[in-house]
């Protein structure tokens, strides 16, 4: 399992949507149907695309298979966009949102989606905050008013604010300081980029977190949650003259305010040398490592090969990773490889955990040794197949349901640029080659392009402690 | 590609598939909600409140020769189709002398077969673009295998041998074992499992099958190869076997596959194992005027501490289980529950609040528990107790329940969405043995819970409505740094335990398992 920056954090964990801002999501249940059928299950997405007088994009596709409908607002702010000192912000005000409005009580948008047998969550990732909703069609008008309200008449108190913000750090506490591998999470994270606010994780630290006032919330809302920032999608069953009605209503009534949208300039610079961070904590049951590598941003044309590469690498037991270092040399227990795109700069990650006795060291070096064939010798076309397959997988899954189609138009319009890429994303997978992985390898994976990261217990021959049970006697 | 650091609360039974999702409750204490503009009133579409009526469509069951179940559920939507295969080998049917080996066992079904070696296997699902998985649960493993309809034919064969005739080469099970031993040691210091795991120890007793932590690692470490081979032999018999497809699928033609693939396998001579009852440890007192003995596990350095309550509940066959499981929404079962409208959107305490009733086979438990900051431990625990005693004292206004059951009705009816959510609740309602209309008439019996019915089992299972022995039956775990922990979460959960008092045990009585067959 791994863990780390895009997502800095979301409002429940209890959530019954699964959600991810990647278009390629992971570990699929099952396997595609074969690439490049000319039955594709695949036919592309037909969408409204307009834009009101305020700035707000609206974005709808119509499907009436199920009466159900997804709504998503897509906000351009993320944790890049934390001010300066207030790491973590952009991720607790998403919580905020979900507090009072001139019209609306604390926790009412739960009322208005749950009680009706709906759902609703918000995710916040480097480069976006997201809040979506799914729900029998007939309630589409009354989200379409609240996220409407929330967007121009946010009201924070106080007494609100100061309990969400335990809340959040309650979260950070949960998610990161008693999880054995947080430590080397947020160290990924933070090592992986020198310049470009990036390397700040979007969970933020308890210091910063503490420091934060409703001064701040009310100044971030104004700057970044404005229509011109926001873009609207709208998925499911419903009738358009219907939607543009309301959305026209609604969304249309929020005033543009007057002034520019500060946006991030900072500018990663390419890595010239090696780097090698050791971090140790106290309770490391068995030691890891991570290595990243800087990759261009996620609308990048290399992004389907270095997916494909992260496929071959370390997806399911018969990956190169997996085989050697867990199955044959049995000197890790665990791998793990993703490749990240934000929208100005990405990290493929390679994570692995030793296997009980094993030295980091080594495990490095037969690691590295392992990659570096990716970099002189083509995959197999067993191998391409079997990435395209899991790849294709993930994005046919991502149509499967009005929430999914949502959240994958609303990301190829923000992230990717264009809302027209969630027809071409399949074709760019399909289109990869052994040559381009090869290609992709050399560029990325070379030893001048990598950080790692090494995470060993504080005291090196510490025994993992037992549980220490105590009772009283009655 | 990124994973969401959801946060899973580590429940050693299995939880009661319908009550998944979580719903919203309107909190007693709530401020009035401000009315939506009235433009917004005035033009809302029309809302349909008629009740909801659900109705399923039935998978095709039948019964093979050996004894194995076969469902299947028709849904031309999808091409891929996801066969599924569980037999009771699950954990529980470990003795305590064999801790790790269903695990091992079911992780390495697929490092070979009497036909298949386990490079056959991984070229075959290149080939296909198909998958074969097996995992251990508490009472069974499940092997699946995921592949286009059309290469069915060629591939169920593999799942069958998989499932009745692995080989389990000795190199490979050591290997798979090493890895298993690396996990479980990685696992160890998991505070939730740790505080899950002290909470079941203390209710069912450690000796009991219900009540045992997971293996250690050197437990797995020392399961013997000739260990793996005879639990497979004696645990994964076809009269236990249940069998399901849903997708793109003809129930003649594929139930003649079926029957051709594992309906000729012969179970062992032996009779077939059955679990013990559960009997839950004598704690307490039975006038009720003491609690159980509440557990602190140190976990020094911890950042956060885990609390953790439990009280006996029922199996999955119980008539009390649709008033326990409306009990468990308003008291924790979602995000607008009232644990977490207390601890975490009222206090900050926490990141989450739930409680969870699980209803197996067996009599299981009612758990409620959360992370909270070190500081808060001992208010955070009154108020778990406060809100136990809340449910038994103040019964939900008419309207509140009713809008939780048409939130569980409602969600109920969304997830019936998808094909493998209908083979699912067939599964289970065979599985404990469940009458032949009861998806159908789900909505009905949730519908029927009175207010007097939630009071009633909130005060029947989590003590005796009196304020005072409100928390009679709970035990409590505390997983943290004890030494800033301990005393104040003493005093907050058991000030009679404290003061000494005489505890007597009170009377228990097992009671059977649902659905054994």
């Amino acid at each position: 399992m791994f863990v780390s920056g895009i997502i800095g954090g979301m409002r429940k964990h209890f959530a019954a949507l699964a959600t991810f801002v990647a278009l390629c999501a992971v570990s699929p249940a099952f396997a595609a149907p074969p690439v490049g059928d000319a039955a594709s299950p695949l036919p592309p997405l037909a969408f409204t695309d307009r834009t009101l007088p305020n700035g707000l994009r609206v974005l709808a596709s119509e499907n009436h298979q199920t009466p159900t409908v997804a709504i998503y607002v897509f906000y351009k702010v993320g944790s890049k966009d934390d001010p300066p000192g207030r790491s973590g912000f952009a991720h607790l005000f998403e919580h905020l949102m979900f507090k009072s409005t001139k019209n609306m009580a604390s926790e009412q948008l739960d009322r208005l989606t749950e009680d009706v047998g709906g759902a609703n969550n918000a995710y916040t990732a480097d480069d976006v905050t997201v809040y979506h909703e799914t729900v029998p069609s007939n309630h589409l008008e009354r989200l379409l008013w609240a996220e409407a309200e929330r967007m121009s008449n946010l009201t924070v108190d106080e007494k609100n604010f100061k309990s969400e913000r335990a809340v959040v750090q309650e979260e950070f506490r949960q998610s990161y300081a008693a999880n054995p591998y947080g430590d080397l999470y947020l160290q990924t994270t933070i090592q992986g980029f020198t310049k470009h606010p990036y390397k700040r994780p979007g969970i933020g630290n308890l210091a910063e977190l503490q420091a934060a006032t409703v001064t701040d919330v009310k100044a971030f809302h104004k700057t970044y949650y404005r229509p011109d920032n926001a873009v609207l999608v709208v998925v499911g069953d419903f009738d358009p003259a219907q939607l543009k009605m309301w959305a026209d209503r609604y969304f249309g009534a929020v005033a543009k305010p007057r002034g520019a949208i500060p946006r991030v300039t900072a500018v990663e610079p390419p890595r010239t040398a090696q780097r090698h961070v050791a971090v140790t904590a106290p309770d490391v049951p068995l030691p890891a490592f991570s290595a990243t590598y800087l990759t261009p941003g996620v609308a990048d044309a290399d992004t389907p090969a270095l997916d494909v590469l992260a496929s071959v690498l370390g997806e399911g037991e018969s990956s190169r990773l997996y085989r050697a270092l867990v199955y044959d040399k049995q000197i890790a227990s665990e791998v793990s490889v993703e490749s990240n795109g934000n929208t100005e700069a990405g990290l493929f990650t390679v994570l692995v955990t030793a296997a009980s006795g094993e030295k980091l060291p080594d495990l490095e070096t037969a690691a590295f040794a392992e990659m570096d064939k990716l970099r002189e010798e083509e995959i197999t076309a067993k191998e391409l197949e079997k990435a395209k397959v899991s790849l294709v997988g993930g994005i046919v899954r991502a149509r499967e349901t009005v929430d999914g189609t949502a959240n994958f138009l609303g990301v190829a319009a923000v992230l990717l640029g264009d809302p027209s890429r969630i027809n071409t994303e399949l074709a760019r997978v399909n289109a990869v080659t052994a040559a381009d992985v090869l290609r992709v390898a050399k560029k990325y994976l070379s030893p001048m392009n990598r950080v790692i990261v090494s995470y060993t217990a504080k005291t090196a021959t510490v025994p993992v402690a037992k549980p220490d049970v105590k009772k009283v006697k009655p | 590609m990124k994973l969401v650091p959801l946060f899973c609360f580590a429940v050693l039974t299995p939880t009661v598939a319908a009550s998944g999702a979580h719903r919203a409750f309107a909190q007693d204490a709530a401020p009035p909600v401000a009315p939506p503009p009235s433009t917004v009133v005035r033009n809302l579409s029309p809302i349909d409140l008629q009740p909801l009526e659900v109705a399923i469509p039935p998978a095709k069951e039948f019964t093979l020769p050996n004894g194995g179940h076969i469902f299947i559920v028709e849904d031309a939507r999808t091409p891929l189709v996801t066969f599924s295969i569980s037999v009771r080998a699950g954990e529980l049917m470990e003795t305590n002398a064999g801790r790790g080996v269903a695990s091992l066992a079911a992780l390495c079904l697929r490092e070979g077969t009497k036909t298949y070696s386990a490079e056959k296997i991984a070229e075959l699902e290149d080939k296909y673009g198909a998958s074969f998985n097996a995992s251990a649960g508490d009472e069974r493993v499940t092997a699946t295998l995921s592949c286009l309809i059309e290469n069915a034919d060629e591939l169920l064969p593999v799942l069958a041998e998989l499932v009745y005739a692995p080989t389990f080469p000795a190199q490979r099970v050591k290997q798979v074992q090493t890895r298993l031993v690396a996990n479980a040691v990685a696992r160890q210091n998991d505070p939730n499992r740790q505080a899950a795991e002290a909470l079941n120890k203390a209710m069912y007793g450690e000796t009991s099958v219900f009540g045992r932590p997971a293996p250690t690692p050197e437990q797995i470490g020392a399961v013997a190869p000739e260990q793996v081979t005879a639990f497979h032999a004696r645990f994964y018999r076809p009269d236990s076997a249940l069998i399901g497809v849903a997708g793109n699928v003809k129930a003649d033609t594929t139930g003649s596959v079926l029957l051709r693939e594992f309906g000729s396998q012969r179970n062992p001579d032996a009779p077939a194992p059955v679990l013990p009852a559960a009997v839950f440890v004598a704690q307490g007192t039975s006038d009720g005027s003491a609690a159980p003995v509440p557990i602190v596990v140190n976990r020094p350095g911890s950042a956060q501490t885990v609390l953790s309550f439990g009280v006996p509940g029922i199996n999955r066959r119980d008539p009390e289980y649709f008033p326990l499981l409306l009990a468990n929404r308003i008291l924790g079962g979602g995000f607008n529950s009232r644990l977490n409208q207390k601890l975490r959107e009222e206090k900050g305490y926490t990141y989450g609040a739930r409680s969870t009733v699980n209803a197996p086979k067996w009599t299981g438990t009612w758990t409620a528990s959360a992370s909270v900051r070190n500081a808060v431990t001992a208010n955070a625990a009154t108020d778990f107790l406060n809100e136990f005693v809340r449910l038994q004292t103040v019964p939900p206004k008419a309207g509140e329940l009713d809008l939780i059951k048409q939130a569980l009705i409602g969600s109920f009816a969304l997830t019936l969405e998808s094909p493998g959510a209908v083979l699912s609740r067939s599964i289970e309602r065979y599985e404990y043995g469940l009458p032949a209309d009861y998806w159908n008439t789900y909505a009905a019996r949730v519908r029927a819970v009175t207010p007097e019915d939630v009071v009633r089992v909130a005060r029947q299972y989590l003590g005796s409505g009196n304020a005072k022995t409100a928390s009679a039956k709970v035990w409590s775990v505390a997983v943290g740094e004890a030494a800033q922990i301990e005393t104040g979460f003493r005093m907050a959960v058991a000030p009679d335990a404290e003061a000494g008092k005489t505890v007597k045990p009170p009377v228990v009585t097992p009671v059977p398992n649902a659905g054994e067959r």
